[in-house]
């Protein structure tokens, strides 16, 4: 990677790096802690979405799968958390591997309505199961060990998930300036005539779906063992969509993209969340949670309607122009 | 297993009055689909919509003018109301994107955006209470007129308890079907829908509106959805959360067959349902690896198992998944 495009990666890392300095509180950390998880989720689906040029609705799978994984290495087991993330990422992965080979057959809108029956039957799968704790899911999940009881901490499980994920969009840049990338690339344009010029399109969707369903992975385990607790109701469908917001809104074929766009969801999340303390004790909001989805329904459809590219891109574009 | 099988024509029954209503979510899509080539994953929030204002409706008029009109009133409202809803949302998000020239995938994302608006605003108008309604026809009725082989709301015959609802529910369908028949043959509007649906673009040289035609069909799909809505208020909660699940096995009835074929829609429909109860009333089973598992609580992943495997198939043999004849009935 050239030292120029490693530069923006740097400068927002070391920005975040100074959040635990400034507050040390358990709930502004929490919420930067989630949204770095989701981002790593989020550019995981994206790699996968902008590149074979379909929506994927079931990432929320990938997520159960990894955290779940690594929650039973990490009780059942009594292995250490760090191998619950290796067997997250490793099975998501494999997992990622076989569906793909079945539903990357499909094309067209049936691919994305095959990965939306993927999450939905992980999560009903997750509920019969008995090793999986059922409904009430898993609880009791340690947190990593690193240094004694560094990652204990908010702030340490802070700059956990901050490296994680800045070496995950590090590597995506990469990976999307590449070879592969390129060819990956070239199939978003057209499938036909990336074949036509020696890519092999099958091989190269395959692999970005198990990345995509790795990153998924490793998000659903950083969850797993900073929560301590999951149930199938935590990766349910309504959280693959949300994830698909952050991407689409973003913008869906770029890393920076699915980064900001997680960013501004959350961003927007906590200012609606914040809102019924500002408003005159007049005005009544009967759910802050649904008044919330409302919101992020609208704004979905106008940056569809408006910049189906994404925030990130069409932005960028008109700067160029 | 011999409890199983004894129970099976029960099932079926049951399986059938539950896949008519999936038939008609699955008419909706297709309606959606074929004349505006929009996958519309807000389908299911119709529905909740048209049943909400159908249990609000009937609420509000038993009182005045006794329970049998109030039905009538209450459908009459809810399919109004929720056809408007369905025109509304078309003309607000999916045609300027359509006018923008958006993708099939931008579309899909759009629908599922009007569908979290939707259901957020049932949350918030209707609040999180569930509600219902009584049976249309209720058992005491019948009582009273000298049926002696009535239990509760369902009628025995022969070892099968059929739910008076169920009735209305067959019923329901039929005329659906009918009504859709004949005015696709038989009126200039409806022809001009499959003109859209065969070939857009020719539909559009002989001076057919496509925009005005999407409209049309954006209308008419959610009103069907309110009628499934409003017939099965009395059988099950209605709450904001209920479009969700029986608009994605609409959904799958729809795919299954042929997601331009409405023939195909109500055959996926009744076969999704029937097969959704038999697994459902499957005993307990020890599955290795799995250890105890409740079929009951399976059903959710069932549809989509079919899902996946009838897509997969129908790519294997060249069709992906378009399969069947086009529209028209």
């Amino acid at each position: 990677m050239r030292f120029r495009s490693f530069l923006p990666v740097l400068a927002v890392g070391l920005i975040l790096a100074l959040v635990p300095l400034v507050t040390t509180s358990k709930q502004v950390l929490g919420t930067f802690i989630f949204a770095g998880i989701y981002a790593i989720a989020v550019i995981g689906l994206a790699l996968f979405s902008g590149y074979a040029g379909q929506p994927s609705m079931g990432q929320a799978g990938f997520c159960a799968i990894g955290a779940y994984a690594s929650a039973i290495v990490a009780t059942k087991f009594s292995l250490s958390p760090w191998l619950g993330m290796l067997a997250a990422g490793a099975t998501s992965g494999l997992v990622g591997w076989l569906i793909g080979s079945l539903i990357l057959r499909l094309s067209g809108h049936y691919l994305a309505i095959g990965t939306l029956g993927f999450g939905i039957i992980v999560a009903a799968l997750l509920k019969q199961w008995e090793w999986t704790g059922l409904s009430s899911g898993m609880r009791n999940v340690p947190r990593y060990e690193f240094v004694g009881d560094v990652l204990k901490t908010e702030a340490g499980y802070y700059y956990l998930v901050l490296v994680v994920l800045l070496v995950v969009i590090v590597l995506s840049l990469n990976l999307v300036r590449s070879r592969p990338g390129r060819a990956l690339r070239a199939l978003h344009e057209s499938e036909i005539g990336a074949e036509m010029l020696g890519v092999d399109t099958a091989t190269a969707k395959l692999r970005v779906f198990v990345l995509s369903a790795v990153l998924g992975g490793v998000a659903g385990s950083l969850y797993a063992h900073y929560v301590g607790s999951i149930t199938p109701d935590t990766f349910e469908f309504t959280i693959s969509v949300e994830m698909l917001v952050m991407a689409v809104i973003g913008g869906v074929s770029s890393v920076w993209g699915a980064a900001f766009g997680t960013a501004f969801i959350w961003g927007l999340s906590q200012a609606i969340k914040a809102l019924p303390d500002l408003l005159p004790s007049a005005v009544k909001i009967p759910s802050i949670t649904q008044f919330e989805l409302m919101i992020f329904g609208a704004i979905l459809i106008l940056v569809m309607i408006f910049m189906p590219d994404g925030l990130v891109p069409t932005m960028t574009k008109r700067q160029r122009r | 297993m011999d409890i199983f099988l004894a129970t099976l024509p029960q099932l079926i029954v049951l399986g059938i009055s539950l896949g008519a209503i999936y038939a008609l979510i699955a008419l909706g899509f297709v309606v959606i689909y074929s004349v505006s080539n929009v996958i519309n994953l807000a389908q299911g929030e119709f529905l909740m919509i048209g049943a909400l204002v159908f249990v609000a409706v009937v609420d509000a008029a038993t009182k005045t003018t006794g329970a049998g009109l109030a039905v009538l009133v209450g459908l009459l409202v809810a399919i109004i109301v929720t056809g408007g809803v369905g025109a509304l949302s078309y003309a607000l998000a999916f045609r300027p994107a359509i006018e923008r020239r958006a993708s099939v995938q931008t579309l899909i994302i759009i629908s599922m955006g009007v569908s979290i608006v939707l259901r957020a605003f049932g949350n918030l108008v209707w609040g999180v209470d569930p509600t219902s309604t009584p049976a249309f026809l209720p058992g005491r009725t019948l009582r009273e007129a000298g049926m002696t082989n009535v239990i509760g709301d369902s009628l025995r015959l022969g070892g099968v308890a059929l739910q008076t609802q169920s009735i209305w529910i067959i019923f329901a369908l039929i005329v659906t079907v009918t009504g859709l028949f004949v005015f696709f043959n038989r009126t200039m509007t409806g022809r001009a829908l499959r003109a859209c649906a065969m070939n857009p673009d020719s539909a559009r040289l002989m001076g057919v509106p496509l925009s005005k035609m999407s409209l049309i069909a954006f209308a008419l799909s959610a009103a069907i959805a309110a009628l499934a809505g409003a017939i099965i208020a009395p059988m099950q909660p209605v709450l904001y959360t209920m479009g969700l699940g029986l608009g994605l096995r609409g959904f799958v009835s729809a795919i299954m067959g042929g997601i331009a074929n409405p023939v195909g829609a109500i055959w996926g429909g009744l076969l999704l349902g029937i097969i959704e109860a038999v697994v459902g009333g499957l005993p307990q089973m020890d599955l290795p690896g799995l250890g105890k598992v409740n079929p009951a609580s399976l059903r959710e992943a069932i549809a989509f198992v079919i899902l996946l495997a009838v897509l997969i198939i129908r790519r294997l043999r060249g069709a992906n998944g378009l399969g069947g004849k086009r529209f028209g009935l």
